[in-house]
């Protein structure tokens, strides 16, 4: 046995690893779609492009336009920041050793309040935009943890097929 | 056409802000619409998502810092637009994303503005029951013909990752067909 030399013989041609996921890849997207029909089959209605542009443009200068009509409350807001300020002063003379409110003094009432009496025209999608993710977690949202086998149950319950999970991690570790 | 960074720059500018918005506009009109059709299906709500993407990426330029191309910057907001239009929409109705736009798959003959034949309206049904990455892929990649490295930029993902629901969304489309 001794004899037997470990090599099999088997070469591969030069550089075949290199880029060989790559070309796995190459192979998925070599699927033969020339069956289907290349077109959806939408149509629009005559002429539906032409003046869209002008559409939008009012839109936007309608947006512009509401900005202005808050115009008139500037002097209130003016005079109201010029109040704040001097009672602000007049508090810090007075009470100098007082320390600076922060957040976190705030009232999470008047917080609410403040959200729900101003119009901040805030879709759930634009929240979601400036929300930062990677700081946030689950419990943040939920005023009950969840159980980790609730959460495989209601995977089971509710997810036909597994695979799409499986293929959504893979992609996340790509 | 015009250069991309002047475009970026007189959109940025208050004086030359409504000639390029305009230009913009222009340029990007028909490629963004039917973008936005393939994903929410009918005319009247791809117009609603269209007109809205242009205005949210007119009162957002100034965030735009060229990171990435104009215009996939512009095909990410109009995706998450008619995205969550959908949610919106099917939220409104008591329904999920899905199922919604499943119905509204199966209701395209009823569509004024649908003439497609019957494997057109097949194939419609087999991508609007796909898993929405896939849908997105399948979309940007058959009918847009774009590069796997445009839409891994548009939907901020790996290019391996894209082709690899591609090849599932074919997959799935090929067993609906086949299915009856």
């Amino acid at each position: 046995m001794k004899e037997i030399p470990k090599k099999n013989g088997f070469t591969t041609p030069p550089g075949y690893f290199e880029g060989l996921s790559e070309r796995v890849l190459n192979k998925l997207e070599e699927k033969d779609t020339s069956a289907l029909p290349s077109k959806e089959g939408f149509k629009i209605p005559e002429g539906y492009f032409d003046g869209l542009e002008e559409k939008i443009q009012d839109k936007t200068l309608q947006r512009e336009t509401k900005v202005f009509t808050l115009k008139p409350f500037r002097p209130f807001l003016y005079a109201a920041a010029a109040i704040a300020v001097l009672v602000v002063l007049i508090i810090g003379l007075e009470k100098n050793n007082t320390s600076t409110p922060t957040f976190d003094d705030l009232a999470q009432a008047e917080i609410t309040q403040y959200i729900e009496s101003r119009d901040l025209e805030l879709s759930s999608y634009e929240l979601a935009e400036v929300l930062p993710v990677s700081e946030l977690e689950i419990g943040d949202f939920m005023e009950s943890s969840v159980d980790q086998d609730e959460i495989l149950d209601y995977l089971e319950d509710s997810i036909d097929d597994l695979d799409e999970l499986n293929i959504e991690t893979h992609e996340e570790y790509q | 056409m015009i250069a991309e960074e002047t475009l970026v720059r007189e959109l940025k500018q208050k004086e030359t802000q409504a000639k390029a918005f305009e230009v913009l506009i222009n340029t990007y009109k028909e490629r963004l619409y039917w973008h936005i059709r393939r994903i929410v299906l009918d005319h009247d709500d791809a117009d609603d998502v269209l007109q809205n993407t242009f205005i949210k990426v007119f009162r957002n330029i100034d965030k735009f810092k060229g990171d990435s191309k104009l215009y996939s910057w512009m095909y990410r907001i109009g995706t998450n637009e008619a995205l969550s239009f959908l949610k919106s929409k099917s939220r409104k109705l008591g329904v999920s994303s899905d199922e919604l736009i499943e119905r509204k798959a199966d209701n395209l003959q009823a569509d004024v503005y649908f003439e497609g034949d019957a494997i057109q309206l097949k194939l419609q049904q087999a991508i609007a029951r796909l898993p929405e990455k896939q849908k997105l892929v399948f979309n940007m990649k058959y009918y847009e013909e774009m590069k796997y490295e445009e839409i891994a930029e548009i939907l901020d993902t790996s290019v391996g990752g894209l082709k690899a629901s591609y090849h599932l969304a074919t997959k799935k489309i090929e067993a609906f067909l086949k299915s009856d």
